[in-house]
């Protein structure tokens, strides 16, 4: 029945059909091939799969970053990271990795942070000469950091499918995010040192820094906002989401005084269809997990993973090995949807700190997301650098050592992720 | 050769029925903005005395119906998360075929949500929902009314593709 | 090798007394009729919530599911009645209002295309606060954590408490921050949840004490001969009496755990006062539900 289930799934999927009816479909062989599932059954977990109030704060933070980046943030931010790092060599590419933190801080999606500040620095990356696949990855890379330092779209999934709670995942995810940046910083900057680019040195200037500073800081504070709203107990992960949404507005609307109600209408509308997208991917395929459920396909798993080893520290590597490979077959919010509950469930038996192990599994689900072939990053990062994806088959291959180590150092210690959440 | 991005654009000349559909979801989200953030406030005002216990209960079920009424129009515009990586190394008639069939598996799909959705939407109606004790049967429609506008997106679509092949071939 | 295979959904863990009577349930369906009927039991919510399965075995998707007021009872509303706050004196009170009520749920299934088979206990719910409840004047503007239910809305307005609905998972964190000052739970809920370490204190209020039903689908059960039928309900009454057995030893468990965890137990005074209070509330509230519910309130009451 799982094997059905999962062949079927990976078949609709490579074929070309849609992820969510993809899970549809493949649920639906299933129920007519075992008469232990039945349609209404498929039913009753797709609306089930959707009704949850923690995950309604997806669509809050898609519309509060959207009505964010088009006020004019995205510029701003990157004005601000050119004002702090421009003038080292290389500076164009340690601007990608702090514009990105910056972003990560107001957005929770990694797809809509390497598109906008993609479409900004991979162009003026060219222009100074540094290869285009070199520009491209850089930025998909720094992208990875949305999903980490709160708000994070991967780890509300994470938590409303496991029940570890969002507040917690939150203040866990800002530490392991500043490492991915800093070993790209490092990588950056051993690249580079082979790489030959036009000199054209923006020499670092105080008032400079002074005055983007200002510029960006109103959209800057809304990370705090955020977090020390959810800290000091002043609102729940759910609505962080609809208070970012008022504060993008007040935002756009009265600060940058850059948006108009056509503006408006069109991000709502693009929000909507954004969320949806996720949520129905959501929605189908909640039934496979009552599908595995049936299958006890925990037991299974856990027994093969047991049979090879029961250290720990072994099988969270090889769940993050197993995971990046994944992956590269699929989206990533499927591989979060059918996988977290079981992973979880692995992770509370081998002892691990459910916060932790959250965090660990998040960035695995998102290596995915820079795993060729299927990696909706690299798809994005290579689409604005107008390269055919062929070309930077290589150099992932380079990008994707810094994370894979930073993951398994978040995995070995639990230090990093479990020291802000300790403050709550 | 591409996956979605989260961004989904806006076509320069919406149908009418993207522009119907976006008469019902903005004013729809907009008013669960609202509504969210007035919970949020009243809880903070004359000690909590006015605090809305329903407003998660609006929210989750106002979301269920937006999604299920923006699906059709991701469907319409071919915006759903697809990966075509594989496909699109095939040639291009067996490509055109394979989308046919994929399309018909659609439409069986929502034919089953369609007709299940119902019989469910029925079982549920004397479910009462915890904060306004609303019958579920209000919730549980927006299933097979957003598989049966699913279906009518899938269906418009290859009407659409069969008339631009068409047109393609007179050229 | 088994002939019928029927599935039973629940949502707690294997250590829960539930649980424990479901396991109970199913190995003596699957002993009394030499293996015919196998019943397999699936914890943990795996096959979903309690709304989820409740709607799975009117629709006949799960075959059984235990659940209470958030699950079957959803379907009918004038059974909620039977979770006001201080209807009952203690469990052993409360069996007799199940042995005398049991044909009104009885009936009230059949409408749905389900057949009760039992009756499993909970409570008594206490509440979990940051601030001890010595008396009920404590309650005075507490910002309570509640089920998103009228019911509990009301106990706790009937109280002077704000309620506060916060989903499930961010009740510890929202405590933890100060969203809410207090939540509720029976106490094997307030153990495994650990929200006592945000708020370490548990005072005793014991106001509610619930059912959680035991439904089959109808047509699942006719479909069975009347043999292995008088099994399965025979079955279920001895895990009915043993899940009541466990449910005082495993409450004093649960309050030693959190004692032993550096918990104060606060013996709430004057809970006459806190009854006299809510015996207004649970009029008004039989009311709003219907002659049905005012009459079956009267049942339960009329029991001594
Ligand atoms: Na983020
Ligand atoms: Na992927």
């Amino acid at each position: 029945m799982t094997l059905t289930l999962f062949g079927c799934f990976f078949l609709f999927l490579l074929l070309g059909l849609p992820v969510a009816f993809s899970t549809g479909l493949a649920a639906l062989v299933v129920v007519l091939n075992y008469p232990i599932v039945q349609e209404r059954l498929l039913i009753t977990k797709t609306f089930g799969g959707m009704d949850s109030f923690t995950l309604m704060a997806i669509p809050f933070f898609v519309l509060a970053g959207e009505v964010m980046s088009r006020s004019g943030l995205t510029q701003r931010i990157v004005d601000l990271a050119i004002a702090l790092v421009g003038h080292f060599r290389a500076g164009l590419a340690y601007v990608t990795v702090i514009s990105n933190v910056m972003m990560a801080g107001v957005s929770g999606s990694a797809s809509a942070d390497c598109a906008a500040t993609g479409s900004i620095l991979i162009p003026a990356m060219k222009e100074q000469g540094y290869k285009p696949e070199f520009a491209a990855l850089m930025v998909a890379f720094s992208a990875m950091m949305a999903p980490l330092i709160p708000p994070s779209i991967f780890l509300i999934i994470y938590g409303s499918m496991s029940g570890v709670s969002i507040g917690r995942l939150f203040l866990a995810g800002i530490i392991p995010g500043l490492l991915v940046g800093f070993s790209l910083l490092i990588l950056a900057f051993i690249l580079t040192r082979f790489t030959s680019f036009k000199v054209e040195t923006v020499k670092f200037s105080g008032q400079r820094l002074k005055e983007s500073a200002m510029k960006a800081g109103f959209a800057l504070v809304m990370p705090f906002v955020i977090i020390g709203g959810i800290r000091f107990g002043i609102f729940t992960p759910t609505e962080a989401g609809i208070v970012a949404v008022v504060y993008a507005l007040f935002y756009g609307f009265v600060i940058e005084r850059s948006l108009n109600l056509k503006n408006l209408r069109e991000l709502t509308m693009s929000a909507a269809l954004s969320s949806a997208n996720i949520m129905m991917i959501v929605g189908f395929s909640a039934v496979f997990g009552t599908i595995l459920a049936l299958g006890r396909f925990e037991q299974q798993i856990t027994s093969v993973l047991f049979s090879i080893t029961t250290e720990p520290l072994l099988v969270v590597t090889i769940l993050i090995i197993v995971l990046t490979l994944i992956g590269g077959l699929m989206d990533e919010v499927s591989t979060a949807v059918l996988f977290v509950p079981t992973l979880a469930a692995i992770g509370v038996q081998m002892g691990f700190d459910p916060v932790q192990f959250g965090v660990v599994m998040v960035l695995a689900i998102m290596m995915g997301a820079v795993m060729p072939p299927v990696g909706t990053l690299l798809f994005i990062g290579v689409s604005i650098a107008r390269i055919p994806l062929s070309r930077i088959l290589v150099l992932v291959w380079v990008f994707l050592i810094p994370l894979l180590l930073v993951n398994l150092l978040i995995a070995f210690v639990p230090f990093f992720t479990t020291y802000l959440p300790s403050f709550m | 050769m591409q996956e979605q991005s989260e961004i989904v654009e806006a076509p320069e000349n919406p149908t009418l029925l993207e522009r119907i559909g976006e008469a019902v979801i903005v004013p729809l989200m907009l008013a669960i903005i609202a509504i969210g953030f007035a919970s949020v406030c009243l809880r903070y005002v004359f000690n909590g005395h006015y605090a809305l216990f329903w407003s998660e209960e609006v929210i989750r079920y106002a979301f269920i119906w937006l999604f299920w009424l923006a699906a059709p129009i991701l469907v319409w515009r071919r915006a759903m998360f697809t990966v075509d990586l594989f496909t699109n190394m095939l040639p291009k008639p067996i490509q055109r075929v394979i989308a046919i069939l994929l399309d018909l598996a659609v439409i069986v799909l929502m034919g089953t949500f369609v007709y299940y959705g119902w019989l469910m939407a029925r079982v549920n109606a004397p479910q009462l929902s915890s904060a306004l004790s609303l019958s579920l049967f209000w919730i549980y429609l927006a299933i097979p009314v957003g598989a049966a506008l699913i279906i009518f997106a899938t269906i418009a679509r290859m009407l659409r593709d069969v008339r631009n092949g068409a047109q393609e071939a007179g050229r | 090798q088994a002939e019928t295979t029927l599935t039973l959904g629940d949502i707690y863990a294997a250590d829960h007394s539930n649980t424990l009577a479901d396991k109970r349930f199913a190995e003596l369906v699957a002993e009394r009729t030499n293996g015919e009927v196998k019943i397999e039991v699936y914890g943990d919510a795996t096959l979903g919530n309690e709304r989820e399965l409740a709607e799975s075995v009117v629709s006949g998707s799960v075959d059984i599911a235990p659940s209470g007021m958030s699950g079957i009872g959803r379907f009918f509303p004038e059974l909620q009645v039977l979770e006001l706050p201080y209807l009952y004196k203690d469990l052993d009170h409360m069996q007799r209002v199940a042995a005398v009520i049991a044909p009104d749920v009885q009936e009230a299934f059949q409408a749905q295309g389900v057949r009760n088979l039992g009756f499993l206990y909970l409570g008594p719910r206490s509440i979990a606060s940051k601030k001890a409840i010595n008396t009920i004047e404590d309650m005075d503007g507490l910002r309570i954590r509640v089920p998103e239910s009228p019911l509990y809305i009301g106990f706790a307005k009937a109280l002077n408490a704000v309620p506060t609905p916060i989903p499930f998972p961010e009740v510890y964190s929202a405590i933890e921050t100060g969203v809410a000052d207090a939540t509720e739970g029976e106490p094997a809920t307030l153990s495994t949840t650990k929200w006592y370490e945000t708020t370490k204190s548990v005072s005793l209020t014991k106001h509610i004490w619930h059912f959680r039903f035991i439904p089959v689908n109808s047509a699942k059960f006719d479909a069975l001969p009347k043999e292995q039928q008088d099994v399965l309900v025979n079955a279920a009454a001895e895990a009915q009496a043993y899940q009541a057995s466990l449910v005082n030893d495993f409450n004093d468990k649960a309050l030693d755990e959190m004692k032993k965890a550096g918990v104060t137990i606060i013996e709430t005074q004057g809970l006459d006062k806190f009854a006299a209070r809510l015996a207004t509330f649970q009029d008004e509230f039989a009311a709003s539900l219907g002659d049905k519910a005012v009459a079956l309130l009267a049942k339960v009451r009329s029991v001594q």
